[in-house]
């Protein structure tokens, strides 16, 4: 019988262990700091000036800034479709918005070692791009938060723009050069995972203007 | 301080069990066996113990029970390995790891075992469907790891060392155990082992990131009264271990130019640095362990257990946030069991038992990214009876148990028009399992034993309830907080022949398991800023399993012996009609070794040379897996090896050579095979000093 106790006293124990010890806690709720919110594109013509065998970007005065916005999905308005001009060169700005809507396309330049943007979709002959980024101690970087896009030709149609930024695994941003801004087996080539894809309708058109 | 208290107890009961039992002068003595009976005759397994499992020291649990038949491995890259009983892995596999249920974040098929397989003595795969012993999740089999028994002598121990030329990895373990000289009643055992590797090498190349660094421990105490015996052990493990580089991807577009790769296009050198993506994972258990002897016939043993898993995981990221880990969560688990045994002189033995457990899940908050899981606390109850007989050259087995668990859950999402949404599940599942089992020795040569199975399983927390980007895997996945009770039905059968120096085993099998549970693409994309992403949905199925193990052993001359383990599994989804991803494909292995006694200080020399061959699974339904299978493969591995006895003590030291010709292929079953080949030629050099 006194066994018999002790077996009860043993199990009692051990419940009250068990109702004591650990038990579940209310969640709360996590900010995923890591999600990019809304982002911009934003397209300003600059004039290009030949330098010997690089160009020099001058500001134009009165040049109006043409701004694509994305929604936290990546994507554009309904029925975005933006024109650009054949022969200019427009300066081609970044700005995302991290989930309490700051700036914080800065990061991405902070990071230049892991992190670099391709300029996709377009037909060959159609664009030129050159980064123009510098890091904190003013050295060029090749990370596409800034750059600059010329327009070589017009298209007939539009075609799908898109800006990839990717977040390039340790090592690979090494073997990237400023010449692969286009490359379109990006994912191949240089692995990692994109921080942004963004896509919209582009029309490159010609001087004399077009008319949809 | 609820420990202590326990402690005190369990001393308190020792005391009074200890005068009880003088008092009884009229019983006969019977020992009490410290060994639980974790492995019937009627339950068809297999056993690695000895020079078997000496000579796989140093590995990961997986890597120490794949060769073992009907054994294979669900690989994350080369350095997370879980094992797979005849296709089923994770939770539909139990793990009884010193008695006690292992409970881990077991559902990931990226998070290996957080168990020290130096802790273990002898390592059994049970290969039935044996729920009625052992719970819920021993759908596809149970392994049971079972430490040594505590020594007579004062002191004993031995001393591990071990490299290994593929990851430079280095590993030392060391085992302590005695018995107080004055107070022989009281043994004790501590152990610890450490490790360190650096990036593993496939034929062609390093693969970035894939050190791994392991720190574990654990100490035992025993007292041994007359009538009872009581036992308090402690273990701790911890690893960090990295992830491929060349697996961190992003969108579907990522992982198909990948694919068409098959390899890294990056190079890297050899580094012991991890950096993220890695994981930290720490296992603490406690148990407490009393046997008592009622009565000449009867025995209770009773046993408390807890055990705490924190995981931690960490992502690459952006705004320098790779130190905060993205998913970091504390699984605590309390365990009771009580098992009555009473043995009649009549051969029947009845067993009835208890089991409960209690179990919480909790992310620490403060990771700045939505948890994959949520919190959630289940209790589990269950009780048991089995009758087992044995008259003459038959022994039988039938029992019955009913089980019953609650799962209560709660979390937040983030939806990024509406912010954080709480959201919150109560289940509540039970189930009433059987069992099956006899032995018959046929006669002198032929035994037959057959175990007829249900085993059971509730939905798993990320089954029921993921909603979100599951990273790495580059899928969007959505769980179904409606999932029902998945059930197995297994029928499994040992034929075994042995004569003089031939011993030939199969072990033929079906398994029906209803309601199986498995993520499949619903052919919808998840919208983020950084692409696109499929969407799997988790849904059930009715599947079924069959397959065969085969083993034969051939003593051919004095010293020379034959070895063959053959396994064919095949799964297919009944109610798709497709057959199931990630089952594994037919299997071959065979070695021929040597082995002599030399002289009396060297009580065995031996040399051995194996062959694996792993055919290509061609069951495969393309819509269910990014990537075709990889082709059939063959590995060659040798070993040669000694004992050296200097007085009492021993030595032993081997070296294995696996992957000897430096082959480059892939396994189907390595989840990483996407991105990259599996490992090239290892050398590895063992020694182990016992004293």
């Amino acid at each position: 019988m006194n066994k018999l106790r002790n077996y009860t006293l043993f199990l009692l124990v051990i419940f009250v262990a068990i109702t004591f010890n650990a038990c579940k806690k209310d969640p709360k709720p996590e900010l995923p700091e890591e999600e990019i919110g809304k982002t911009e594109l934003t397209f300003l013509e600059v004039e290009r000036e030949a330098h010997g065998d690089h160009y020099h970007y001058n500001a134009i005065l009165d040049a109006k800034p043409l701004t694509i916005s994305f929604d936290s999905k990546g994507l554009p308005p309904v029925g975005t479709h933006a024109h650009l001009i054949e022969g200019k060169t427009y300066k081609l700005t970044l700005k995302s918005y991290d989930f309490a809507n700051r700036e914080m396309q800065q990061e991405f330049i902070e990071k230049h070692d892991i992190h670099q943007a391709f300029i996709l979709g377009a037909p060959v002959g159609v664009l030129t791009y050159v980064y123009a980024d510098r890091d904190k101690d003013n050295k060029k970087v090749n990370v596409g938060v800034t750059g600059y896009l010329t327009i070589d030709e017009h298209t007939e149609k539009g075609f799908t723009f898109r800006y990839v930024l990717r977040h390039l695994n340790p090592g690979v941003k090494a073997n990237i050069t400023a010449a692969s801004w286009n490359d379109e087996n990006f994912a191949a080539k240089f692995s990692g995972a994109n921080d942004l894809d963004l896509k919209f309708e582009l029309h490159p058109v010609d001087g004399a203007g077009h008319v949809h | 301080m609820i420990i202590w208290l326990l402690v005190l107890i369990q001393y308190s009961f020792a005391q009074k069990s200890d005068s009880l039992e003088r008092n009884i002068k009229t019983l006969k003595e019977v020992k009490v066996s410290a060994k639980r009976n974790s492995v019937g005759k009627t339950r068809i397994s297999s056993k690695l113990s000895g020079s078997e499992l000496a000579e796989s020291r140093g590995l990961s649990l997986g890597e120490t029970i794949k060769n073992m038949p009907g054994v294979n491995l669900l690989q994350t890259g080369g350095t997370i390995a879980k094992p797979v009983i005849h296709g089923l892995h994770s939770n539909r596999i139990l793990i009884l790891n010193n008695g006690l249920r292992h409970e881990g974040q077991q559902w990931g098929a990226e998070h290996a075992p957080e168990i020290d397989p130096y802790t273990a003595n002898s390592i059994y795969v049970i290969k039935g469907a044996e729920a009625v012993r052992y719970g819920a999740e021993a759908i596809g089999g149970v392994i049971v790891m079972e430490p040594g028994q505590f020594p007579e002598e004062v002191l004993t121990g031995e001393l591990n060392l071990s490299g290994a030329s593929n990851g430079r990895k280095g590993g030392t373990a060391i085992i302590l155990s005695g018995r107080l000289p004055k107070h022989h009643g009281f043994a004790w055992r501590v152990q610890s082992s450490i490790g360190k590797s650096g990036n593993l090498r496939t034929a062609d190349y390093y693969l970035g990131n894939t050190g791994e660094r392991t720190f574990n421990y654990a100490g035992a105490v025993q007292y041994s009264a007359p009538k009872a015996k009581y036992e308090l052990y402690h273990s701790h493990f911890g690893t960090e271990l990295g992830i491929l580089y060349s697996a961190h991807v992003g969108t579907i577009e990522d992982i198909h130019a990948r694919i068409a790769l098959g390899k890294p296009l990056e190079k890297y050198g050899f580094s012991y640095a991890i950096t993220a993506p890695r994981q930290q994972v720490a296992h603490d258990l406690l148990k407490l362990k009393s046997n008592y002897q009622l009565n000449q016939h009867s025995f209770l043993e009773l046993v408390y257990g807890f055990q705490r898993n924190h995981r931690q995981e960490f992502d690459s990221r952006r705004g320098g946030r790779e130190a905060l880990p993205i998913t970091d969560m504390v699984l605590s688990n309390h365990n009771l069991d009580a098992v009555y045994k009473h043995l009649r002189r009549s051969g029947l033995e009845h067993s009835l038992g208890l089991s409960s457990s209690y179990q919480v899940n909790n992310n620490i908050s403060g990771t700045l990214a939505v948890p994959f899981v949520p919190n959630f606390e289940s209790f589990a109850g269950g009780l048991f009876a089995i009758e087992k007989l044995q008259k003459g050259d038959v022994e039988l087995e039938f029992g019955i148990r009913y089980d019953l668990k609650t799962f209560n859950a709660s979390g937040y999402r983030y939806n990024s028009a509406e912010g954080p949404v709480f959201y919150q599940g109560n289940r509540h599942f039970h189930n009433l399992t059987g069992s099956l089992g006899a032995l018959w020795n046929i006669s002198k040569f032929w035994q037959l034993s057959t175990n007829a199975g249900l085993a059971w399983r509730a939905p798993s927390a990320n089954e029921l309830y993921s909603d979100g980007l599951h990273h790495g895997a580059g899928l969007y996945e959505i769980g179904d907080p409606d999932l029902k009770t998945e059930k197995g039905y297994k029928w499994i059968s040992s034929i075994k022949y042995e004569q003089g120096k031939l011993s030939i085993n199969l072990d033929p099998y079906v398994q029906y398991i209803s309601n199986y549970i498995f993520a499949q693409p619903d052919g919808g994309f998840s919208q983020s800023n950084r692409g696109t992403f499929p969407i799997f949905k988790y849904r059930q199925t009715n599947a079924s399993f069959s397959g065969a193990d085969l083993s034969v052993f051939w003593q051919m001359l004095p010293g020379w012996s034959y070895n063959l383990n053959a396994s064919v599994v095949r799964a297919t989804d009944l109610s798709n009609g497709l057959f199931l991803p990630y089952i594994p494909g037919d299997r071959l292995s065979n070695s021929l070794r040597w082995e002599n006694e030399i002289s009396k200080t060297i009580p065995s020399l031996y040399i051995a040379a194996g062959h694996v061959f792993k055919r290509r699974q061609n069951r495969f339904s393309a819509q269910s897996d990014y990537a075709d299978p990889p082709p059939a493969y063959h590995l060659f591995n040798a070993q040669v090896g000694g004992t050296y006895k200097i007085g009492l003590h021993e030595l032993r030291l081997g070296i294995t050579a696996d992957n000897l010709f430096n082959t480059l292929y892939k396994d189907y079953m390595n989840r990483f095979r996407y991105y990259s080949h599996d490992a090239g030629r290892n050398i590895t050099l063992r020694m182990a000093w016992g004293f």
